[in-house]
């Protein structure tokens, strides 16, 4: 309306103008003649007055010749010619300058216009699945809408106020999220992320409300499963400044990897963050002064990352994490507060896959999705939650304690300190070591005559003893700890996770070294030190995930395995395998089926000859192998429990229905292992078996 | 034969042809022309150049103009001293509290109810008028040294009054222009130089001033800083570099025959600044080209060329005053406003005649049309 009536003053004007120049002929005179008659008067008014006040300052010369004036007149033509060469060469020097910049440097200047308005957006990969070992998805991506703001929203309270209340965040974290400048230097900031379907709508319904706000539909990391797995899995997050740089002076890395680039942070995400990241692609469009997007142009897809399959089977993993868990807590009802953490490991002896892995207490992965907030970074590193990120099936050291007591006796029978036949008479209290040295068995009151078998089954201290006097008397005085290197202790096993830890064996060389600040004497190694990793206690270190790697060696014959996670890499969203796991054999152990068979007499009789201790395990119809112990620490007990499974009873050789497993719980004062771990081990046990009773059925 | 027999009939043609110099009219048309071309291209996507406004700026420039092509202008050499007071109050207006007021850091306004007004574009034409209606009495030859001073002070009031808003970028114009009129209306060369060479010192001494540290900075670094950007944009971005560079980019990749009418990535987008005003040069580089370029160059030289050879044509000594400002005016106008796009001189805010967004210096421009054609139509009847 308003620019309407602007063109029409504009087309009135215009005919006036028109009117004028045709009348003004007509009229002219007339006119002139009324005008000149007022402006001579003005002019004359004027003067009078400038003449009165002024002084005057110019008198007109009209005393110049004919041939004066004309020579003038030449004068002034010459200067009039010479303006008019001014005048030229200007437009000449304008004209030249015009022709190098359109002419000879327009590519460059080009390139600048071009450089101007183009921007290359990085559009994310979707990062791989990770898939259960019969290919069920743990963790996989879905769509999700967040919240952009423009820089204006920082400014826009009544904007602010109304989707606070539309989202439920409050105003200042909104507003905090739009000034965040560690999302990099982009014109819009994520404020809100995964908002509803429903808020979306009214959003986009509403448009004229929300003028500083877009909605951008990306992909997030989505676990089915929720916390099911969550260590071993690992989460995502923003990679950081440090891992950017330390990526960029990787060589072995190919990936060009950006600030805001999601990529794994712990469990399977980080260690194989490359076969999951995939490429990603670029979209390069053109943009605005203001940085808006006003045109897409070309575009490169992004190549999706690898799937990976793991050799867990979800439905054991969560009847162990469920009966772990479930312990725990009725141990925290019946007082034992501090009980709060464990793991539990469940490996194949034949190939070393591991079924199931689990470590107590637990978190949910997807608080780390849009990023994870002080306030729960915090808590999830303290000890008021006990320390939930750290995978303590991998990274967890205990004293291995009584658990270690087979492979005690085994280097035992090994160097000749003892032979299948040998017995030892408990009397509960030994003196071995001299009177000042006396140690006491756990049966104050004392096993009697005992055998290795026995020895093992009642866990008979007063026998590792002997066999520990044994070893300081011999030639070979550290049979034990060349036994446990052996058999993979005091290092990693190189399971495909990060933050593995190596335990500890400890030796004279060892103890030197560790107790540096203490005295000479002290510092020696000491033949008490020999009765303490006899029964696995003292400074000695295992890992779950080494002890679990153990018993799988005894039922396989001293063939071990290394342990590992992922089974298959697949092309995204295929089943086209691109890598298979090939099982490899890490640890090939020469043991004399006669001392094997007397480990596994002594395991037998700790679960079926002790009953009562190791009840529900004692009642199912397979024939489980297994050892409890009781780790002394000041700071608490640990109670461990590891066995062997399979449905023969000496489990001579393992077959597809053996599994080794290892059940951990840390802080248990006042709690026994085998009332506490043998019901978590019946319940794994029965999973798998479950398992394979579909399977075959189904086959 | 054709083009005797056309001239013929030209001159047979009635009197209209014969009042009117057409060579000085038709490149200034066809610069209108453009001109309007142009805003309306750049109101594609600015916001600020609305070309119905422009247009009817037009329209009452165009009333103006063709109220002085009836007018004598003959007679304002009657009333010298009337146009010198008009000078001073126009320049004075935007002073006045009510009326006056300011943007960009200049005093150069006046707002009348809806109407806005830059009082210094008129006022470039009164000066013009006024000196000529000064000069003309010497009939070229200013023999005395006292009469040279006296043009030279006439000239500095209103050169001291526009550097009062302050608006360095007029007051150049109505120097410029003000010099080469007393140039030629015969002021001995020796004069001119010596005036020259003490000006140049005197520019010397207060730059000189100005950049030492110790002596009192009458210009302020930042001023400086803008007058010198033009040479090296890419490391004063902040002080119009940005400004310029995104200029020169437009103009650049115009390329030969540009990027289309609508197709101004550079202003369209935002990124060139005051596309509609200062820089609308840049802006129609870099739709039409170099073959654009040329074609506005030629039509402004063209002007100015037949102005000035119009003025040889003249024998009244006002009349030759009077279009040698004119073209000085519109010559100082286009060489500084294409230069600044080209990175050839200083940035400062100088439209381009006939072609800039605003209605006053469109007002003027066409007023010194009509003016001109006054001249030319008024000629016999002074011989006479």
């Amino acid at each position: 309306m308003h620019e309407l009536l602007i063109v029409l003053i504009g087309i009135s004007f215009f005919i006036l103008a028109l009117l004028l120049l045709a009348f003004g002929f007509k009229y002219k005179s007339k006119i002139q003649e009324k005008l000149s008659r007022h402006t001579s008067y003005i002019s004359n008014k004027v003067s009078e007055i400038y003449d009165a006040f002024v002084v005057r300052f110019l008198h007109t010369k009209n005393n110049a010749s004919e041939t004066e004036q004309a020579a003038q007149d030449h004068k002034v033509d010459n200067r009039i010619v010479g303006l008019a060469t001014v005048v030229s060469a200007a437009f000449v020097a304008l004209f030249a300058r015009l022709w190098g910049m359109q002419l000879v440097s327009q590519d460059e200047y080009e390139k600048q216009a071009e450089k101007n308005r183009s921007r290359t957006i990085r559009v994310p990969a979707p990062r791989g699945r990770i898939l259960d070992c019969n290919g069920r998805e743990l963790v996989t991506n879905k769509p999700s809408i967040s919240v952009m703001a423009s820089n204006a929203f920082i400014a826009n309270d009544i904007e602010s106020s109304l989707l606070s209340s539309l989202l439920g965040i409050p105003v200042q974290a909104l507003v905090r999220r739009a000034q965040d400048q560690t999302q990099g230097l982009q014109e819009l900031h994520a404020i809100a992320y995964d908002i509803s379907q429903e808020h979306m709508a009214y959003i986009e319904a509403h448009q004229y409300l929300f003028p500083d706000i877009s909605l951008e539909t990306h992909t997030q990391r989505y676990y089915p499963y929720g916390s099911l797995a969550a260590q071993t899995l690992g989460y995502v997050g923003p990679i950081t400044k440090d891992q950017l740089e330390a990526k960029k002076e990787d060589k072995n890395n190919h990936i060009d990897y950006q600030l805001g680039d999601i990529v794994g942070q712990s469990g399977i995400e980080l260690q194989y963050e490359e076969v999951l990241q995939g490429v990603a692609g670029e979209q390069n469009v053109h943009i605005d002064a203001q940085g808006m997007i006003t045109k897409k142009t070309t575009n490169v897809e992004p190549i999706p990352g690898q799937d990976i399959v793991l050799a867990l089977d979800i439905d054991v993993q969560k009847a162990t994490e469920e009966a772990l868990y479930n312990k725990l807590t009725e141990a925290q009802k019946a007082g034992h507060t501090k009980t709060k953490a464990g793991s539990a490991i469940v490996i194949d002896p034949q190939t070393g896959a591991v079924k199931a892995m689990a470590s107590a207490p637990s978190f949910e992965p997807a608080t780390f999705t849009n990023g994870i907030s002080a306030t729960d970074w915090d808590y999830l590193n303290s000890s008021e939650s006990a320390y939930p990120l750290m995978n303590r099936a991998v990274s967890g050291n205990y004293v291995p304690a009584s658990t270690i007591k087979p492979l005690s006796a085994l280097a035992a029978l090994n160097y000749g300190i003892a032979t299948p036949q040998s017995t030892y008479n408990c009397q509960g209290y030994w003196t071995g070591f001299g009177k000042s040295f006396g140690m006491w068995c756990n049966n104050h009151a004392g096993h009697g005559i005992q055998n290795i078998s026995q020895g093992i089954s009642n866990s008979c201290n007063i026998v590792f003893y002997e066999m520990a006097k044994g070893f300081s008397n011999s030639s070979h005085k550290d049979g034990f700890q060349e036994t446990y290197r052996a058999w993979g202790l005091g290092q990693k096993t190189d399971i495909d996770l990060p933050t593995e830890s190596s335990g500890c064996i400890p030796d004279a060389q060892w103890k030197e070294k560790h107790y540096s600040y203490a005295s000479q004497e002290d510092r020696a190694w000491k033949p008490g030190d020999y009765a303490n990793i006899a029964i696995g206690q003292g400074d000695m270190q295992v890992t779950p995930i080494q002890l679990a790697c153990i018993y799988a060696g005894f039922a396989n014959n001293g063939s071990m395995y290394q342990p590992y996670l992922v089974k298959d890499i697949l092309q995204h969203g295929t089943s086209v395998v691109i890598f298979k796991h090939t099982p490899e054999l890490r640890h090939k152990i020469d043991i004399k089926s006669e001392y094997l068979k007397v480990i596994k007499n002594g395991l037998y009789g700790v679960i079926y000859d002790n009953a009562s201790n190791t009840k529900p395990l004692a009642s199912i119809p397979q024939k489980v192998l297994g050892k409890t112990g009781s780790g002394e620490h000041a700071s608490g007990k640990t109670c461990l429990f590891c066995c062997i499974v399979s449905n023969d009873k000496y489990a001579t050789q393992a077959d597809d229905h053996s599994y080794a497993m290892s059940f951990i719980v840390e802080d248990a004062n006042g709690l026994y292992p085998g009332p506490l771990l043998c019901p978590v081990a019946a319940q794994t046990i029965s999973a798998l078996y479950a398992k394979q009773d579909t399977n075959s059925t189904s086959e | 034969m054709s083009l005797t027999h056309f001239k013929i009939q030209n001159k047979h043609r009635g009197s209209f042809y014969k009042r009117i110099k057409m060579q000085a009219l038709l490149p200034a048309l066809a610069l209108i022309c453009i001109g309007l071309i142009s805003v309306w291209s750049a109101s594609l996507s600015i916001a600020e150049a609305s070309f119905s406004k422009q247009f009817v700026g037009f329209c009452i420039a165009l009333c103006v103009g063709v109220f002085l092509f009836h007018y004598d202008v003959y007679k304002c050499k009657n009333f010298a001293r009337v146009l010198l007071i008009v000078d001073i109050i126009l320049l004075l207006l935007p002073h006045i509290p009510g009326i006056g007021y300011s943007a960009k850091g200049l005093t150069g306004w006046v707002k009348l109810g809806p109407l806005q007004l830059q009082p210094s574009e008129p006022a470039k034409l009164v000066t013009i008028l006024m000196l000529a209606a000064y000069a003309e009495k010497y009939q070229g030859n200013v023999s005395e040294f006292k009469d040279y001073i006296r043009l030279c002070v006439i000239l500095i009031i209103p050169f001291m009054l526009i550097l009062l808003q302050p608006d360095l970028g007029t007051g150049l114009v109505i120097f410029f222009l003000g010099a080469v009129m007393i140039v030629c209306s015969g002021a001995p060369l020796r004069w001119i130089f010596i005036t020259i060479s003490l000006l140049v010192l005197l520019v010397a001494g207060v730059v000189f001033c100005s950049v030492t540290p110790g002596l009192p900075h009458i210009l302020k670094d930042y001023q400086i800083t803008r007058l010198t950007v033009f040479m090296n944009p890419e490391a004063n971005l902040a002080e119009g570099g940005y400004n310029l560079q995104q200029a020169k980019i437009a103009v650049g990749s115009g390329g030969f025959f540009g990027k289309g009418i609508g197709n101004a990535s550079q202003a369209a987008q935002g990124f060139l600044p005051e596309a509609h005003t200062d820089f609308i040069f840049a802006l129609f580089a870099e739709q039409f080209g170099f073959v654009g370029s040329i074609l506005l160059l030629s039509l402004f030289a063209w002007l100015c060329i037949a102005t000035l050879k119009m003025a040889l044509e003249l024998s009244s000594q006002f009349a030759r005053l009077v279009l040698v400002g004119i073209v000085a005016m519109w010559v100082f106008q286009v060489f500084e406003n294409i230069g600044m796009c080209l990175g050839l001189m200083p940035i400062t805010g100088i439209p381009l005649p006939f072609m800039s967004y605003g209605s006053s210096s469109m007002l003027v421009q066409v007023s010194c049309l009509g003016v001109i054609q006054s001249l030319w139509r008024h000629r016999l009847q002074k011989l006479a």
